[in-house]
């Protein structure tokens, strides 16, 4: 387990290296810099050139890179161009929101998603089970903003239940927060729900045939007891790093429900860099985004890998 | 696919998937028999068929405006009602069509032209080359896809050309996981050794005995990525850094619709239903491809 574990570690040096070049180059495709759009209509060629030199853009690329590494490492992400402001400042405010939407989103997928799928798995081949498998597939097939559109026409608009954008800051008003983000919520998870529920079921199917569910039923057992006791156990494994990836997921998703919901999380943060062009931004939130979704990821391998011990010699 | 014998060696081949003719013949089979996956493949069918015969099809042009019939509820002159523009809603869902069919495509093509090779050396020859393409690779799946195709897009600002960069690029590293993961195993197969053996050269080996093995796994990934990108380009048109407006675009209209939802809801739903339609449509046929090549993942009998 411990090997595992500091084997696993060692790796991320190298995947965080690879991971902050990617971003580095991608922000590096597009031709030109920002310099032209900061300056505004002031512009003149000197002026341009001091600013460049300013921001230290007149430097070979690799020379950048490093040194933008070397400011990420110790915390530094930049400022912004539209606002001058810290960059992971702003980010660090804005987290909590995003983490808030996101687990809210996850906590009705599974509440949902994992007694459909049991059900489903123990009521195979009959109509609850194609009804609910129906309706997962459906919630995997509408796209979140989607969802979100038709949620708004319904308790918005029509049922004026649930406000529809803007909303304080779960640090300010938690409460207040999660009231706005109750439809977001809903919408970023239906995904989950769904393929929590296709996933569970059909590792159920494939448990509940196994010799020692026949076991567990020969010898008398409920069987209540053999769904939930023996089964649901080993069924749940790969629904786990489902889990884990749909939650990683969900903080991409999160820019979409964000920017339509306006609600102040990392997602409209880098919505609004997009339309502003703010290089310094979307490189901070790109990487620190990639930063949260490999420790989750890591998290639910180390998590798998301790429930299943076989992980750990592969 | 490739419909072929494989020769003899395929007997000791012990994975019962589409190696020959009639395995093949059986996978065909199975997927006929499943109903979700056929009424998947006729609505496809469908939108392919809007995609190309859009200007036959469509009643009005997409892009033009008629500014005397702005908002009109469904109606027989408009049967799917017009927007903001007095644009016709119906045209410009078929044109849409063609917009998110040809990036789909094309997004798909070039992550699977790339993907697929990259998990080949990685899988079948390994080495440090194939090493460092998958770290290269796993670095790219440590982004949240979807924020990977906003920085791209966002930062190239938009445009069709774009976004099939963006959409391929997050498709690549799949292709190549899975392919180099079903290499790596079909590598072990008695029939490669005894190519080996026989003296055949990696090129013959590759593509005779590795690749039509993997065309299972290869379709069926190629097909739910499919309904994926047709998601992933709603929403980065939806954002607002898709393909450029007057384009039609499902995306962008349903966004556009947006802002007059409360008076005028087939803004809304008209848009929001072609992109379900379309991509339920897709995953049933994904998975009915699945179940029908993979005869293990097939729903309990």
């Amino acid at each position: 387990m411990l090997t595992y574990t500091a084997r696993r570690l060692l790796q991320l040096p190298l995947l965080l290296l690879f991971i902050s070049f990617i971003v580095f180059s991608l922000m590096h495709l597009a031709p030109g810099d920002p310099v032209p759009l900061m300056l505004g209509d002031i512009r003149t060629a000197e002026a341009e050139a001091a600013l460049r030199h300013e921001l230290g853009l007149d430097r070979p690329l690799p020379m950048q890179y490093v040194s933008w590494v070397w400011n990420a490492l110790h915390g530094d992400l930049g400022y912004s161009i539209a606002n001058k402001q810290s960059v992971l400042r702003e980010i660090a405010s804005r987290l909590p929101n995003t983490f808030t939407l996101a687990f809210m989103g996850m906590t009705w997928a599974v509440a949902i998603g994992i007694p459909v799928g049991i059900y489903a798995a123990v009521r195979q081949n009959s109509w609850v089970d194609y009804l609910s498998m129906t309706f997962a597939l459906a919630g995997v097939s509408i796209p979140n903003f989607v969802l979100a559109m038709f949620l708004i026409l319904l308790l918005a608009v029509r049922l004026d239940v649930l406000p529809i954008s803007g909303g304080p800051s779960v640090l300010e008003d938690p409460l207040g927060a999660m009231r706005f983000m109750l439809m977001p919520a809903l919408a970023i998870g239906g995904y989950a729900a769904g393929e929590i529920a296709r996933m569970l079921r059909s590792s159920m199917v494939e448990v509940l045939n196994q010799d020692y569910i026949v076991t567990a039923r020969g010898k008398g057992l409920p069987e209540r007891r053999v769904h939930w006791q023996h089964a649901l156990k080993n069924a749940l494994i790969p629904t786990l790093t489902v889990l884990g990836i749909d939650f990683a997921y969900m903080l991409g998703g999160s820019v979409v429900l964000e920017q339509i919901f306006s609600l102040p999380g990392v997602g409209h943060y880098m919505m609004q860099a997009v339309f502003w062009r703010d290089y310094p931004v979307i490189q901070g939130v790109t990487l620190v985004v990639a930063l949260v979704f490999i420790v989750i990821n890591f998290a639910t391998d180390i998590a798998y890998s301790y429930i299943d011990p076989r992980i750990r010699y592969e | 696919m490739t419909a072929e014998a494989n020769g003899p060696e395929q007997i000791l081949d012990p994975i019962p998937a589409q190696k020959d003719y009639r395995t093949r013949r059986l996978a065909v089979r199975r997927l006929l028999q499943n109903r979700m996956a056929i009424l998947g493949a006729a609505i496809l069918l469908l939108s392919i068929l809007c995609a190309i015969a859009a200007p036959v099809l469509a009643p009005y042009e997409p892009i033009s405006m008629d500014l005397s019939a702005t908002f009109s509820p469904p109606t027989g002159e408009h049967l799917l009602g017009t927007d903001s523009f007095g644009r016709d809603i119906l045209s410009r869902v078929i044109y849409g069509t063609r917009v998110s069919l040809i990036i789909a495509l094309a997004s798909i093509g070039w992550a699977a032209a790339v993907g697929i090779p990259i998990g080949l050396i990685a899988g079948y020859f390994g080495g440090p080359l194939g090493n460092v393409l998958m770290r290269l690779m796993d670095a790219f799946l440590s982004f949240p896809p979807l924020l990977l195709a906003i920085a791209i897009s966002g930062t190239l600002g938009g445009g069709q050309a774009t976004v099939i960069f963006a959409l391929g690029m997050i498709w690549v590293p799949g292709f190549a996981r899975l392919v180099r993961g079903s290499a790596l195993s079909v590598r072990e197969e008695p029939f490669v050794t005894a190519a080996v053996g026989y003296g055949a050269s990696s090129a013959r080996i590759l593509w005779r005995h590795i690749i039509p093995n993997l065309v299972g796994i290869i379709v069926v990934e190629g097909t739910l990525g499919f309904s994926h990108v047709i998601i992933s380009e709603a929403t980065l048109s939806f954002l607002g850094i898709g393909v450029p407006p007057p384009a039609p675009s499902w995306g962008r209209d349903l966004n556009d619709g947006r802002a007059y939802m409360s008076d005028a809801w087939w803004l809304v739903i008209v848009p929001a239903l072609t992109i379900i339609i379309n991509v339920l449509a897709i995953n049933f046929l994904g998975d009915g491809l699945r179940d029908a090549l993979d005869p293990r993942t097939r729903k309990g009998e």
